[in-house]
């Protein structure tokens, strides 16, 4: 959520310039995935400081995408509670009384154009409900009579919607009266406006990395043309300037999700590596030259970066900065909940998250039972597309690939 | 007492002032018909390396 300050700053100049702004969100801002059992806490924590910063942003509408559902249905009604701006659904309802859970859609007047906001929450969100009680209706059941119901009092109807592109393409052609789909689907990149039929489609990439401008020249006629739009997109850069009181609000949250009572239960370590790891000081025990090469890699000062950015309790950043198992939903909570206390022999990318865990190699000193050189998928783990958008394996290997023996 | 020329020179002002406010007036604008606004966008907030460091 680091870009919340970069964003909010951008808004804030946009705002201040003579062109009336709208300012919109298409969803899926709350969570990255379902929060594991005991990570609860710090994903709520985030969500809420999100909520806080879209407050003072002043959102004209924001749609309900299925990843805003992953904290639960209940907690997004209370989070709803607490916002400033309208959570949008025209689909998500109530299997009980038939009535939906958030407003269909929402009008809002900039400068002399009434703008209708519908939202639409994809089916691919059922699997986030935890109720029962709730269900997404097909967009053929709601939209058609939404949009009908704002034809008659707006000039311009946008639909933010958390489907995926070819599914906005149906929903173009089939209900024409949309005039710009806003999407909030899992696209990597950033998608420029394109026509379809009578509406330009378009979204921002994943990761909220940048910030969609659309400049729109509107004319009754409501008529897609060259002339009529302009589209750019602004990288929210760390070099770009922060919002004073969004940056606070992320500092405060960053101080919440770290604290590890909240996080864990009462762990009490005796300082030796978890099975079935041994922890690199073992390891060096034998491998005295490669241990030495290893600590002047930026794997071994890994778990530093998380105490230096106040983060070494947080359970999402930790995998990637330590030697432990790879944490998902298979895990045993026994095991989960020990990630953010683990001893100092794990506090780092050690030997065993390229060569596997050692127990088996240190019990035998069998050189079959340890994984000499870690191919590029083990890398890929952390070095995500995402991460490290310039990694290249064979350089990276350089970096931090263990002298031989002779 | 308003000369004829004087009133003329006051009717060429204003009409000036007023098509010029009309050419450079961001909003709505009945010669054209046409208004513009800028739509801000996004989605998915939370970026995947944030806020580790």
């Amino acid at each position: 959520m680091g870009g919340l300050s970069k964003k909010a700053y951008q808004v804030e100049q946009h705002r201040n310039s003579t062109t009336p702004v709208l300012n919109l969100d298409a969803g899926n801002l709350l969570f990255r995935n379902k929060p594991l059992p005991g990570q609860e806490y710090q994903s709520r924590a985030n969500a809420e400081g999100i909520v806080n910063a879209y407050n003072l942003m002043a959102y004209d509408g924001v749609g309900v995408g299925g990843l805003d559902l992953a904290g639960g249905l209940a907690f997004l009604e209370f989070l709803a509670e607490r916002s400033s701006f309208p959570w949008l659904s025209a689909n998500l309802t109530r299997k009980s009384s038939g009535k939906r859970v958030f407003r269909a859609y929402h009008i809002r007047q900039v400068g002399s154009i009434a703008v209708g906001i519908i939202g639409l929450t994809g089916s691919k969100a059922a699997e986030y409900l935890t109720t029962d009680d709730a269900v997404i209706l097909p967009w053929q059941e709601v939209l058609p009579k939404f949009v009908a119901e704002l034809v008659r009092s707006c000039d311009m109807i946008i639909l933010l919607s958390d489907n995926a592109l070819q599914a906005n393409e149906e929903i173009a052609q089939a209900v024409p009266d949309i005039d710009l789909i806003m999407q909030a689907s899992a696209m990597a990149g950033n998608l420029p406006a394109m026509q379809v039929g009578n509406s330009l489609v378009t979204q921002t990439g994943r990761q909220g990395k940048f910030l969609g401008r659309l400049t729109i020249v509107w004319s009754k006629s409501g008529i897609w043309g060259t002339d009529t739009y302009r589209n750019a997109f602004t990288p929210l850069d760390t070099d770009l300037p922060d919002h004073p009181q969004v940056m606070k609000i992320v500092e405060e949250t960053k101080a919440r999700v770290n604290k590890p009572g909240n996080l864990v239960q009462d762990f009490t370590g005796d300082g030796r590596a978890i099975p079935p790891f041994v922890g690199w000081n073992t390891c060096a025990g034998c491998h005295e030259k490669q241990a030495a090469f290893w600590q002047t890699t930026r794997h071994a000062g890994a778990y530093r970066t998380l105490v230096a950015a106040r983060q070494e309790y947080n359970i999402d950043c930790l995998p990637c900065h330590v030697t432990f198992l790879r944490i998902n939903s298979d895990t045993p909570e026994s095991l989960r909940t020990k990630l953010p206390q683990l001893p100092a022999s794990m506090q780092q990318v050690g030997c065993e998250m390229c060569h596997g865990a050692g127990e088996k190699h240190v019990g035998t000193g069998d050189g079959r039972s340890i994984t000499r050189l870690a191919g590029e998928s083990t890398c890929r783990t952390c070095h995500t597309p995402a991460r490290n958008d310039d990694f290249n394996y064979g350089e990276y290997l350089k970096k931090i690939c263990c002298p031989a023996n002779k | 007492m308003i000369t004829l020329q004087q009133l003329r020179r006051i009717a060429v002002a204003l009409l000036s002032a007023i098509v010029v406010c009309g050419c450079f007036s961001p909003v709505f604008s009945s010669q054209s018909g046409s208004q513009e606004i800028l739509v801000l966008y996004s989605n998915d907030v939370l970026g995947e390396t944030e806020p580790c460091g």
